[in-house]
């Protein structure tokens, strides 16, 4: 058995590792990509259109024929040849002929190559050196179509780079040598699964990928949230490390453990690419999954079941899972504009069930049971509320807010000095349900309409560390996309005008008798962290934050200070920090509470040191 | 425990909850170190996480184990037929709580922490236990002939009080109720505190007797009384309610501190299997632990300062993390003998080492905030520092769960993989 293998070399695996990378970086820019948009945008009318994408896909099905009968490495070379010739027609061409017979030359060549590849890697390479080299081939093919150069280039400089792919895997087809026809017993190679089984997951794997893929392509917003252009590093980093994740999980035999992980986040990202909330998750795992399986697929056919079936089993499962199952998911979200559930659950089902044919009842039932569940629940449709404060107060218990904010003030505690005076305990207790809370990342939220404005609030949801530095908080931007973070918003200043009562009567009676010298280095400091991002490291009123404020925050520099100017009785020093300690109930300036002594004095210093310059 | 297929299955899922639950916890620790990660996980937060891996502890973990436990008393396994029923009952249990894992990801909560039952899973979660009780109930007539009359009447009445308990988390998941709080803190009273706690310590008072250990109890029926006792008081404190600085409330929670040394007392009566030597120990120690801190915690100033800190945080590991699961712990080598008893020994040292780091930096953390809230937003490298060493704690409890799940009954050759 040992003997039958081909001496493995570091340079044969770094060339078939090439030679995948190459193949799958043309497959992915030119078919999926480039050749799509060069076909759509020529003019030519639905049908003609689906004309020549058919030809791509019957050419396709064809040289999977083709190559079936062990042609060795001539096939792969010729097809190559082909793939570039048909990558430079379309940069040149824009007649519906000379597309069409691009279209079949490209199905014809990306065909009998993907075979030839899939079938001689067992030739070249042991199995689990293998799985590795495809595995790198896959990731780098993948993160090359995701360098912002390559994705974000116009179609007909696509049509060449995937030319330069084409040529580089032909070049690097010549570092492996060619070997004869095989004419072997059956392998006993692990993952030999049954076939058809096999074929069957990953038709539906391919099914999936190309109806989400088609999705997201053909949505603006949705392109921008998970292939955006400042995600593309991103989008590449997860390619190459989950194919490369891959080729060692298929290398240590977990060939069923990987497709089943790749089932499951592809299932959930082609579900959650449906909902806003969910998008930029679904945006990482899209990737992931299709890097597991596009791995496997390559591994499958040759280096996981034995050379003698390879060519055939490289046939069937790239003519009817790649050819096939693309052409059904593309045809699919044409007619219904979406990946419906159903469908996803149905695929997942037809994978679980081709990997774990074996599994006992009752885990099946278990697994049919959990997804009825996610299917209730995902359609159970929520008690209707009329008012945006009892929405908002659900959107506090679905969030969990409760597990980082109190909605409870201890009397006679410090808490009542630094968010107000204490309610009533039955007040909280008559909320339905009681939200008082039992631990605290961030502020209690009592009074926080008095302490805090519905735009600084919205602004905060936004980005936390915008207005609070070193904030644990994360991001709630996506409930703005729909109303929640309005009424989530609505509710929190349900109270507002006893909220503002409450921090003006906290703020009144504080009353220091003199505000000592702070420390300036420190105030500066302090300053740029929480006062810049409103008014301005100058002072002036225009940081990064003021436009989207209520009223243009005040000029501290300048004046005039028209809430902290000298009162009666009090010095200006005095009244500084108080606004500074309290802010100003009823507008966007909050308070810092939490400050110690020192901090607040430290800031009014720094502000007083301005209306000395002035 | 090939010849006890349900009590495995039972302990086998409860370890598998373990490991899930704690990898929840592990992303929750990461997202407070590195709060930017969470503006990547969308919908996801912090929040979301939250019930996962407190629901999966508590009824995952902690549960299932004491589920075996059941099953051990009401022999189960003696019958092919009550056995199935017994294992279905788990996967049941299993499922619902996979169910409310899914409910509580999509925002479906009930806001009631450790109660966030709501919906479609609610009511899976309440089949689940409708299904574990019919598999007791089966057993019980099965085995009817075989017990004597008293081991049937004792049986009989746990059954009848567990008929109760799928209508009492009914009632308490409810958004319409809730039980007396202190009014100085909003958190619980001492009475409350006693009560729950009474709970625990008729467990500890069973375990041995229900494993029918060999030995020569002494004052069982003054443990009895004491217990009946301290529930008469209970109920009477929690009557008149009251705050943690009025006395009656303090001392009432000090009814719990004898049992730091009558429990010891009460188990060292019996004669217990050498391989349970090391979870009895930890237990103990856990116990005396919870209960002289956790009344300490109630005292006036100290309340004061650590109530809404991570303080709170430390308290809830150092009953979860540590006497809990040292007490489940010791339930399953108790029920699985030696064999299991060397399953989980790779890891032990290292589970208890972790939690005793955990615990004490969040004491440490809750101390400091305690005093000085601005601590928690203005000294962000501290925090930072002291969340890493969570982390880090995390990690290692991660690891050995999935040692103690995957590795024991997956990973190799086991004789119930």
């Amino acid at each position: 058995m040992v003997a039958e293998v081909t001496q493995s070399s570091r340079r044969t695996g770094i060339a078939a590792a090439i030679l995948v990378a190459g193949v799958y970086a043309y497959f992915l820019l030119f078919s999926q990509f480039a050749f799509l948009e060069i076909v759509q945008h020529a003019g030519f009318g639905e049908m003609r259109i689906k004309a020549v994408l058919g030809m791509m896909a019957a050419g396709g099905i064809a040289g999977a024929y083709c190559a079936q009968r062990d042609q060795g490495i001539r096939l792969l070379r010729m097809g190559l040849v082909g793939c570039m010739i048909a990558a430079m027609l379309s940069m040149m061409v824009h007649d519906l002929w000379s597309l069409g017979f691009a279209s079949l030359l490209m199905g014809l060549s990306l065909g009998s190559v993907t075979v030839c590849l899939a079938a001689l890697l067992p030739q070249w390479l042991p199995r689990k050196e293998g799985c590795w080299y495809v595995g790198i081939g896959t990731g780098l093919g993948y993160a090359l179509c995701n360098l912002p150069a390559v994705f974000l280039a116009t179609p007909q400089q696509q049509c060449g780079i995937a030319a330069v792919f084409a040529l580089v895997a032909f070049g690097a087809s010549w570092l492996l040598r060619d070997v004869a026809p095989l004419k072997r017993e059956v392998s006993k190679a692990p993952g030999n699964h049954r076939a058809v089984w096999v074929v069957l997951v990953f038709l539906a794997f391919v099914w999936m990928d190309s109806g989400a893929f088609y999705v997201i392509q053909h949505a603006p917003d949705l392109k921008k949230a998970t292939w955006g252009a400042e995600k593309l590093w991103i989008n590449a980093g997860l390619h190459f490390f989950a194919a490369v994740l891959a080729g060692w999980m298929l290398a240590r035999g977990q060939f069923r453990l990987l497709l089943c992980a790749a089932a499951v986040i592809l299932g959930a990202a082609a579900l959650w690419v449906n909902d806003v909330s969910t998008r930029v998750v679904a945006g990482y795992f899209y990737p992931v999954a299709v890097s597991f399986y596009s791995t496997a697929l390559v591994c499958w056919p040759g280096l996981l079941s034995g050379k003698t079936q390879a060519w055939q089993r490289a046939a069937w499962v790239f003519a009817i899972a790649g050819w096939i199952g693309s052409g059904l998911g593309i045809g699919m979200v044409e007619n219904l504009h979406r990946v419906p559930v159903w469908f996803v659950i149905v695929a997942c089902g037809v994978i679980l069930l081709g990997l774990f044919g074996g599994v006992k009842k009752g885990a099946w039932v278990m697994i049919l049971a959990l997804v009825g569940f996610f299917l209730l629940e995902n359609n159970s449709t929520p008690p209707s509320t009329t008012t945006a404060v009892e929405r908002g107060r659900q959107v506090y218990v679905a969030e969990g807010c409760i597990h980082c904010h109190s909605q409870y003030i201890r009397p006679q505690s410090m808490d009542e000095a630094l968010w107000g005076e204490a309610k009533k305990p039955s007040d909280a207790l008559q909320q339905r349900p009681v939200l008082i809370g039992n631990r605290r990342q961030g502020p209690d939220l009592t009074h926080v309409a008095g302490r805090r404005s519905a735009t600084w609030l919205r602004l905060h949801f936004l980005a936390p560390r915008d207005l609070v530095p070193d904030s644990v908080m994360p991001s709630y931007a996506h409930l703005f996309e729909d109303g929640r973070g309005a009424d989530l918003i609505a509710y929190l200043t349900r109270d507002i005008a006893d909220d503002i009562t409450a921090v003006q009567q906290l703020s009144q009676a504080w009353q220091p008798a003199s505000v000592a010298q702070g420390d300036v280095v420190l105030g500066k400091r302090l300053y740029s962290q929480h006062c810049a991002v409103c008014h301005g490291y100058d002072g002036r009123g225009q940081g990064m934050l003021a436009a989207q404020l209520t009223k243009a925050p005040a000029n501290l520099a300048e004046g005039p200070w028209m809430w902290s100017a000298k009162r009666d009785g009090e010095s200006e020093a005095v009244s500084i920090a108080r606004v500074v300690r309290f802010g100003i109930p009823g507008t966007d300036m909050p308070g810092h509470e939490t400050w110690t002594s020192e901090q607040w004095q430290a800031v009014t210093s720094y502000l007083l040191q301005w209306r000395g310059e002035k | 425990m090939k010849d006890r297929p349900a009590i495995s299955c039972a302990i086998r899922h409860a370890f598998g909850w373990l490991f899930f639950a704690n990898l929840i916890g592990v992303v929750m620790a990461l997202l407070l170190v590195f709060p930017q990660a969470g503006n990547f996980s969308g919908g996801f937060t912090y929040g979301r996480w939250v019930p996962l891996h407190l629901n999966w502890q508590l009824y995952g973990w902690t549960s299932l184990p004491l589920i075996a436990w059941l099953f051990s008393m009401y022999e189960v396994d003696r019958f092919s037929k009550t056995s199935a029923w017994a294992k279905g009952a788990v996967a049941l249990w299993s499922l619902a709580l996979a169910c409310g894992g899914l409910s509580w990801l999509m925002g479906h909560s009930s806001g009631k922490i450790f109660l966030d039952w709501k919906g479609p899973a609610l009511w899976v979660f309440l089949a689940a236990q409708v299904g574990l009780w019919i598999a007791l109930a089966r057993a019980l007539r099965k085995n009817t002939g075989e017990w004597t009359s008293g081991a049937r009447l004792f049986r009989g009445l746990g059954l009848g009080l567990l008929a109760l308990v799928p209508f009492s988390l009914w009632l308490t998941t409810s958004p319409q109720t809730y039980p007396p709080i202190n009014p100085s803190t909003g958190g619980p009273t001492g009475a409350s505190l006693l009560g729950s706690t009474l709970t625990v310590v008729a467990l500890l008072l069973l375990l041995p007797r229900t494993f029918r250990l060999t030995g020569t109890p002494r004052s069982g029926r003054w443990y009895v009384a004491f217990w009946v006792f301290e529930f008469v008081a209970f109920i009477l404190l929690e009557w008149r309610g009251g705050t943690h600085r009025q006395i009656e409330q303090i001392l009432g929670l000090a009814l719990l501190i004898p049992w730091v040394w009558l429990i010891p007392r009460c188990w060292s009566d019996f004669t217990w299997p050498k391989e349970t030597v090391f979870w009895r120990r930890s237990a103990l120690l856990w116990w005396g632990a919870l209960v002289l801190l956790g009344w300490a915690d109630f005292l006036p100033r100290i309340l004061d300062r650590m109530k809404f800190t991570n303080g709170l945080v430390a308290h809830s590991h150092l009953a979860m993390a540590g006497f809990t699961s040292s007490y489940v712990l010791l339930v399953s080598v108790a029920l699985g003998g030696r064999k299991m008893s060397e399953l989980l020994r790779p890891g032990a040292m290292l589970w208890q080492g972790a939690v005793i780091v955990y615990v004490m930096a969040m004491i440490a953390c809750g101390w400091l905030e305690g005093a000085e809230y601005s601590w928690m937003s203005e000294m962000p490298l501290w925090r930072t520092a002291l969340y890493v060493v969570r982390l880090l704690c995390g990690l290692v409890m991660l690891g050995v769960s999935w040692q103690w799940w995957w590795g024991n009954f997956y990973g190799r050759k086991h004789d119930e993989a």
